[in-house]
């Protein structure tokens, strides 16, 4: 999945399915919570990505019952999804240590 | 509230109905569980359900995003799949396609266990009894089976039962050898008729009224063409008689 | 992972379903009779004569008669004989055998003739091809004819309606052996099939006869 700008909400979406399989609104009320509030997408377009990801076999999805309930569909990482995010991560990472270090050469602001 | 699932789906071109429908259940659950919980926060239901909605974002965003997922190329390449299974499954049920296994269990049948002849034998005339002389040679990629005797001493004739498959269990037997295998007494006299048929895996053929004098103790089989020279004894046993 | 995965994106199902398609055509062609080019066709008439592998001495093409769809003529030949082995594709068989006439010439004769006559039946038309083949064992040969006739009513005296010559420039040449193949003229038939046969002569440089003899092996095939 190489990408010329990192799109971040693929690499938080398979991080957060790296820990256990949800379904859509899960996603987006945990991406909430975990980010403090940090990440809130519109939350339909949460779905694109999902489905993307489902296209490339990097989660397979299944139906259950959610805690409500209701029967949701929920996604699953795969080994493949396992491996994609690896890469996602490191790239993020060298993305995040190149722009701390332009920006610790920046004179301090007041 | 069903225009804005409609708006979604109006930009996916290339779904199937099986999987609008679930594109549907899927957002439409998404927005019932976020109305469920502003409803337990404090809002009304009709207050929940136009803000849960909103929250969702532009429905033509969605909608052109999900259609990017759904290509038209792999829609084509899994339907024509299916239709290649279909018809190569109609076709193997019609069997043509496994004829090697038709051929295999022709040959085998004439390997172990093969056919009398449906016409009416010497025996059945004569009620004379016949025997097997258990003879095979091999003629070219085929193998000549003589599988069948029956003689008459009273009456001077002998019949001779052969069938011909190829060595390989899945191959084709020739259908013409058996027409051109004679069979001849000591005295040189010839069988004057013969019949006999193939379905593919075995061929079958019987000599009949072959000119038998008392004190023959063998016919003489032949097999002369494409310079290829069998000859074969088939000794007359004493048993079997009457 | 105890779950069913219910879902199959596209992609999968396209994927699964080429496999299933791919292991089947597989299964058909190993267990199936299906000859991916005309020599699976030649093959199978091989078999049915028993004449055994032979070379192709001649491809013929194209029958080009009406109602053949996509069919080839061989001449084709090994040690002990000829074959000219007709095949057709069809889509749900591949290329299968589709008529023959075989010649045996394990024998001393100086020339081996054969003849074949392929016939597609069409209303009131003529639809039809004529040949001679054979080999030509015998040597100093020039000339070969091929007269079309027959017996007449006494059966002694022999007719000629037509003749065509096959000088040793027309002869084939391959591993070792000479072979000829000639398609005879079509004309109206007479009545009776004693005016179908076929008399072939050579003669040398000087015009002394080598071999006469009618053709008597070969075959007749209505196309299906």
């Amino acid at each position: 999945m190489k990408k010329k700008t990192i799109d971040h909400t693929e690499l938080l979406v398979l991080t957060l399915l790296s820990g256990e399989d949800m379904y859509g609104y899960q996603i987006i009320t945990e991406l909430s919570r975990r980010s403090d509030r940090t990440f809130e997408m519109k939350e339909g377009t949460l779905y694109p990505v999902l489905h993307g990801l489902w296209k490339n076999g990097a989660v397979e999805c299944y139906e259950a019952e959610a805690p409500t309930g209701r029967k949701r569909k929920y996604y699953h990482l795969t080994r493949k999804g396992r491996e994609a995010l690896k890469v996602e991560q490191e790239e993020w990472r060298t993305y995040a240590r190149g722009v701390e270090a332009v920006l610790s050469t920046a004179p301090a602001l007041g | 509230m069903a225009d804005f699932y409609d708006e979604v789906l109006s930009h996916i071109r290339y779904a199937t109905a099986e999987e609008r429908q679930a594109i549907r259940a899927e957002l439409e659950g998404h927005v019932e569980d976020r109305a469920e919980a502003l409803e337990a926060a404090g809002y009304d239901r009709a207050e929940a359900q136009s803000r849960s909605l909103a929250a969702m974002g532009d429905p033509a965003e969605i909608g052109k995003g999900l259609d990017k997922q759904y290509s038209r190329f792999w829609l084509i390449l899994s339907r024509a799949a299916a239709v290649g299974v279909a018809v190569l499954c109609i076709s193997l049920v019609m069997a043509y396609p496994l004829h090697r296994l038709y051929f295999l269990k022709e040959n085998l049948t004439a390997r172990w266990a093969p056919m009398v002849s449906s016409f009416q034998t010497l025996e059945e005339k004569t009620g004379t009894t016949g025997w097997d002389p258990e003879l095979k040679v091999e003629i070219g990629n085929d193998i000549l089976s003589v599988y069948w005797v029956a003689l008459d001493r009273e009456k001077g004739e002998a019949e001779v039962y052969l069938c011909n498959y190829d060595q390989n269990p899945f191959g084709q037997a020739s259908e013409q050898l058996g027409g051109y295998v004679y069979i001849s007494n000591t005295a040189g006299d010839w069988s004057r008729s013969g019949a006999g048929g193939s379905t593919g895996g075995a061929a079958y053929r019987r000599l009949s009224e072959i000119p038998v004098t008392p004190e023959e103790d063998h016919l003489t089989l032949t097999y002369d063409r494409f310079g290829e020279h069998i000859s074969l004894e088939i000794p007359l046993e004493q048993e079997g008689r009457e | 992972m105890k779950k069913q995965v219910k879902y199959r994106s596209r992609r999968e199902k396209a994927v699964r379903r080429l496999a299933l398609l791919l292991a089947l055509v597989l299964v058909c062609l190993l267990l199936g009779n299906y000859n991916l080019s005309p020599r699976g066709g030649i093959r199978a008439s091989e078999e049915l004569v028993h004449l055994g592998p032979t070379e192709v001495v001649y491809p013929i093409g194209s029958l080009g008669l009406k109602g053949t769809g996509l069919s080839r003529g061989y001449l084709c030949a090994n040690e002990n004989g000829m074959l000219f082995a007709l095949t057709r594709f069809y889509w749900a068989y591949g290329w299968m055998d589709y008529g023959f006439a075989v010649l045996d010439c394990s024998g001393p004769e100086g020339v081996h003739g054969g003849e074949y006559s392929i016939y597609k039946r069409r209303e009131g038309e003529d639809n039809w091809r004529w040949f001679v083949f054979g080999r030509i064992d015998a040597k100093g040969g020039a000339l070969l004819q091929a007269e079309m006739g027959g017996y007449d009513e006494t059966g002694e005296i022999w007719v000629t309606a037509d003749r065509v010559d096959i000088p040793r420039s027309q002869w084939l040449q391959r591993d070792g052996h000479t072979y000829f193949l000639q398609e005879l003229p079509q004309y109206a038939a007479e009545e009776g099939r004693a005016y179908r046969r076929v008399r072939l002569t050579l003669t040398d440089e000087a015009g002394n006869i080598l071999y006469q003899d009618l053709v008597t092996q070969g075959g007749s095939t209505s196309l299906g």
